[in-house]
């Protein structure tokens, strides 16, 4: 036993002085991405808030694929100008034995509409083993059902889900689980550029504009009715007249009843929990008992990300969500139930100085351990960089934290992890294992500027357990279903997610780091609504398929 | 293919390069230290501020520049100087320009001034909370009756979760300060997991400080604590904006520094929002006397005597807003919020109309003129209004159900139209299928005299409601079954 803790401790050690844990591969890899804002001088709020991504296998080859949200320029209707570029798909081309080596697909999959994108959300709404991407915008929002064969229609119009407002995040969850994705959007702001209010800093100075200014909206539910429609149940669920300034989503048990819950973070507006009313379809907001509406101090604050996940190892969800820079981020430890109490500063989190967006909990080293990215940009004009004459003074460093055994983070930031210093203004945040080789990396979609693509390289000699969950009649990913990894020294969660960070879509296979333990590994999927399912014999350092009562497959 | 992607990227390298090189503005001026060991100064750039603001900063910077130049001038006299210029741009939130301002004025003189407090404040309001910590830490140690700086640490204390230094700091304030300290000293137990403990100090606190309706917040985290859930939702349900006000001299001190018709904006839209709507119109009245043209005074000037219920005055300076910001939103929605209020509804239409000229695509915008027209019964202007945005975005759902119903049921029985409202109405309901919705078609059958369906519709229309779950829109509904039971089921015109 002390000879592993040695190693452990020499591996990490080794590792994290070998070479940098991260390294931007972007121009490696065939990935020329700059995102547009459109800024003109007028300092428009939606200039600062996108964009995002996801990060989805189109193809359905085994890689994950990377698709880029595109701004434009702001016109009279809120649509993008003509001229705007338009979003791209990246088919990641690993299969083809050149290593990771991406191609821009965007003409022949239809997905290269103009317009003024924000985030996407990636699900399998018509369970025939493709997935489809839900694009949000300022304006309508657009779906687009994969034809699995490298295209995709715009079946916006037919399905129903084309909401107008001003989206951002979304996340696809069969909340009423009858086997179908359903649709949740989060809406920020009633915005007409040509009613834009005009906002100053305390010194007068012109500078973009606190949300507050402008009126909230609703979020939307849309229930799927299995016919390629959905059907709009916001008002039945609850959440027709629970207006707020809403950025990010995700879904999650938080009170371990089986029924996925939904926590939105609001901009300036106390966040909500939506937690899931066992079946009826309704959804009631309990965020401000809970714990997790507010800071400690009982103030809202201007939340944009969220992550949920086991961070402290004790079996439940916890939550952490990004705010403005003199706010700090807020880590919410879940205390069983749907409780939760606000821990930033005994965990470590405490920073400041930073406006978060993206944000995903990962095992950036596989050592068992769930570690923190955060990625950051201001809001408000950074007077320092405004004061030397920068046109777009909102730059900041991304950070990243090393989970120490579940007890505090740390943060690293610094030459070993020199990737995530250039400053830059970040939004999305997107975790996958692009390369395959079992270890998460990341896709950092800028704002006004480039998206960046970071290879993991800090898990070198450790092994792990990728894992493709998928559900059973549909075969498609059982989004929101836990997986328990099991184990002497207790029992290690992970959850099947595409959604949460900020405006992004994430791949959605679970991979456990093990350390130094090659031994072959056994997990306990837990499915909403079913009853939790064991696969055994699992040989670390490959990605198995695990379908309900079959045996565990190598996955591609 | 290679060609058009190039292209793409070509052009959107040169928008962005465009907008670049369009907006690149030019650096603020640095003071250079004026000793060995000191820190450089970056000023903001005063091309970008109000001229009332560049002018005080402009004047903070020549007399700090002639302090410094003078020679043989002693430390505490340079420290001065600095702390001052600190102050100035501290008060404007230059939080990058006033912070090594204050480093250089602490490290000339550490003991001496109020600078490290303020200094402290400063990163308290930025969110570096160890730093804060280090500096007010040392502001107490220099200046030991500085009792606001040991609230001030302890809140810090709390905040990086250093409990028993809080606690330490909270314990000194009790007698000058007993709402902050029992306030901090509940914080501190509710951390600690002492809920009752908390609550005692939590409950004091606000028996000093009623008016502190944040402490609620707090006190239902102690009672959840205890798994007195109800106790916790009363508390939650009676938790406010109001935090406990310490006096804090040096920090309320800032504020006087800034001038003129910002400091009366800024006080005023405070005492508005407060609901203190006499003293925001007095501070107000002020500032338009300071700036006729300031847009912001106008405003808020106009919504507190509107509130005030002085309606001409109200007009008077939300007309001058909105005449000064034709585009602004929030102006034009008041000016005609007032209109509409004090009855000057055809004044409003045309305020209205002014705004639609600038969005003309704006669904919510055209609505609002097409209400107020059929206020002032103009229902042939609001029809051919509501066609014309119709026929520019057929998707608005909102737009086609307002046409359909005022064709269905207008009270002017010339512009009804029941087969084009039906059409509308069966369109919408393709997309659309709430309760309501239902009824925009059982409406349009009733104009076309087919009384039948209208009735099976309307029923549809309650069901739909009622699977919704919503009660007071499904009993609205039914109220209105019995008009389609009858034999002529139309809309009655007057």
């Amino acid at each position: 036993m002390a000879i592993a803790v040695l190693l452990a401790a020499g591996l990490r050690g080794g590792a994290q002085g070998a070479g940098p844990l991260f390294t931007d591969v972007t121009d490696a890899v065939g990935i020329d991405f700059t995102h547009v804002n459109g800024a003109t001088g007028r300092l428009l709020l939606p200039e600062v808030i996108g964009a995002g991504g996801a990060l989805f296998d189109y193809d359905n080859d085994g890689d994950v694929d990377v698709f880029a949200v595109q701004g434009g320029a702001l016109t009279a209707s809120g649509a993008g100008a003509p001229a705007a570029p338009p979003s791209r798909l990246f088919r990641n081309d690993l299969n083809l034995g050149r290593g990771l080596r991406f191609t821009d697909v965007t003409a022949q999959s239809g997905l290269g509409v103009a317009g003024y994108g924000m985030g996407a959300a990636a699900g399998d709404v018509d369970n025939d083993g493709w997935v489809d991407l839900y694009v949000t915008y300022l304006g309508s929002n657009r779906l687009f059902r994969n034809r699995g064969d490298g295209t995709f229609a715009d079946v916006t119009a037919s399905s129903r889900t084309g909401d107008p407002r001003w989206s951002v995040s979304a996340t696809f969850v069969d909340y009423d689980r009858d086997g179908w994705l359903d649709l949740y959007v989060v809406n920020y702001v009633r915005f007409v550029p040509e009613l834009a209010r005009a906002c100053y800093t305390a010194g007068s100075a012109r500078d973009y504009c606190n949300p507050a200014v402008y009126e909230p909206v609703a979020d939307s539910l849309f229930h799927n009715e299995h016919d390629g429609t959905f059907a709009d149940v916001s008002a039945r669920a609850g959440l027709a007249r629970a207006p707020g300034r809403g950025l990010g989503v995700i879904g999650a048990d938080v009170d371990g009843d089986g029924w996925t819950d939904l926590f939105v973070a609001n901009d300036g507006d106390p966040n909500r929990l939506w937690l899931n009313e066992r079946g009826t379809g309704r959804f009631r907001d309990e965020a401000l008992l809970a714990g997790v509406a507010l800071n400690r101090m009982g103030q809202a604050q201007g939340s944009m990300g969220v992550d949920a996940g086991d961070a402290d190892g004790d079996g439940d969800e916890d939550l952490f969500v990004t705010n403005l820079d003199n706010e700090g981020n807020t880590f919410y430890a879940s205390l069983g139930r749907g409780l939760f109490e606000e821990r930033t500063a005994e965990v470590g989190l405490a920073t400041r100085g930073y406006t978060g967006f993206g944000t995903r909990f990962l095992d950036y080293d596989n050592d068992g351990w769930l570690d923190l990215l955060v990625v950051n940009g201001a809001v408000r004009h950074l007077s320092r960089q405004a004061q030397a004459g920068d046109p777009y003074p909102l730059k900041q460093r991304n950070q990243i934290f090393h989970g120490e055994r579940g007890r505090r983070f740390t943060e690293i930031t610094g030459p070993a992890a020199a990737a995530f210093a250039p400053l830059r203004v970040s939004r999305g945040l997107g975790i996958g294992d692009l390369d395959n080789d079992g270890d998460a990396d990341a896709v950092v979609f800028g704002n006004n500027g480039p998206l960046r693509v970071l290879r993991n390289d800090a898990t070198a000699g450790r092994h792990w357990l990728g894992l493709r969950v998928l559900d059973g009649r549909a075969r498609r990913d059982a989004l929101h279903a836990r997986v328990e990894l099991v184990r002497r020294g207790g029992a290690a969660w992970r959850r099947v997610q595409a959604d949460g960070s900020y405006a992004t879509a994430g791949d959605p296979r679970v991979v456990f780091g093990l350390g130094t333990d090659a031994e072959p590994q056994t997990v306990r999927v837990h499915r909403p609504g079913a009853a939790p399912e064991t696969f055994s014999g699992l040989r670390p350092d490959r990605y198995w398929e695990l379908v309900p009562g079959e045996a565990p497959r190598p996955a591609r | 293919m290679t060609i058009v992607t190039r292209s793409r990227m070509a052009g959107a390298v040169l928008f962005m390069l465009g907008l670049l090189v369009a907006s690149r503005p030019a650096a603020g001026q640095v003071l250079e230290p004026v000793r060995p060991g000191l820190d450089a100064v970056p000023a903001p750039r005063l091309e970008d501020l109000e001229p009332a603001v560049a002018d005080q900063l402009r004047d903070a910077l020549a007399a700090f520049t002639a302090t410094a130049a003078r020679t043989g001038l002693s430390r505490p006299a340079l420290a001065q100087a600095y702390g001052e210029l600190a102050r100035v741009f501290h008060a404007y939130e230059f939080f990058d320009a006033a912070e090594p301002a204050y480093a250089n004025a602490v490290r000339l003189a550490s003991a001496a001034g109020p600078w490290l407090h303020l200094w402290g404040y400063l990163l308290q309001q930025t969110g570096r909370l160890e730093a804060a910590a280090d500096r007010l830490y040392a502001a107490v140690r220099a200046r030991p009756d500085d009792r606001a700086a040991i609230v001030r640490l302890g809140d810090v204390y709390v905040g990086l979760g250093r409990l028993r230094d809080a606690r330490e700091q909270f314990e000194q304030v009790s007698s000058t300060f007993p709402a902050a300290a029992s306030n901090g000293l509940g914080e501190v137990a509710l951390r600690e997991g002492h809920y009752r403990e908390a609550i005692e100090h939590f409950e004091a606190a606000l028996g000093r400080m009623p008016q502190a309706t944040a402490v609620h917040y707090s006190l239902a985290m102690a009672y959840r604590g205890l798994g007195r859930l109800d106790e916790a939702r009363a508390h939650l349900e009676r938790r406010g904006p109001g935090v406990v006000i310490v006096a804090d001299p040096l920090v309320d001190d800032l504020r006087t520094l800034v001038r003129g018709e910002r400091l009366l904006v800024i006080h005023g839209r405070r005492a508005y929002e407060a609901g203190q709507f006499q003293e925001a119109a007095a501070l107000l009245r002020r500032a338009v006397e300071a700036a006729p043209d300031s847009v912001p005074a106008r405003l808020t000037l106009g919504l507190s005597l509107a509130q005030l219920g002085d309606g001409d005055g109200a007009l008077v300076h939300l007309r001058a807003a909105f005449a000064r910001a034709p585009g602004d939103g929030a102006v034009g929605g008041a000016l005609i919020g007032a209109l509409v209020r004090f009855e000057r509804a055809d004044e409003a239409i045309a305020v209205l109309g002014q705004v639609r000229t600038a969005v003309p695509d704006d669904e919510q915008t055209l609505l609002g003129l097409v209400l107020l027209l059929a206020h002032r019964a103009r229902y042939r202007e609001a029809v051919a209004l509501l066609e014309d945005g119709y026929r520019r975005f057929p998707e608005r759902v909102l737009t086609a159900t307002t046409l359909a119903r005022l064709l269905s049921s207008s009270p002017d029985p010339q512009v009804r139209d029941g087969r084009r409202a039906l059409e509308l109405a069966t369109a919408v309901y393709a997309v659309s299928t709430t309760g309501a919705d239902a009824e925009t078609v059982a409406l349009a059958l009733a104009e076309a005299g087919r009384c039948g369906e209208a009735l099976d519709w309307i029923r549809r229309a309650v069901a739909q409601s009622r699977t919704a779950g919503d009660g007071a829109e499904t009993a609205r509904l039914t109220a209105e079954v019995p008009r389609y039971e009858a034999r002529d089921c139309r809309a009655p015109a007057p």
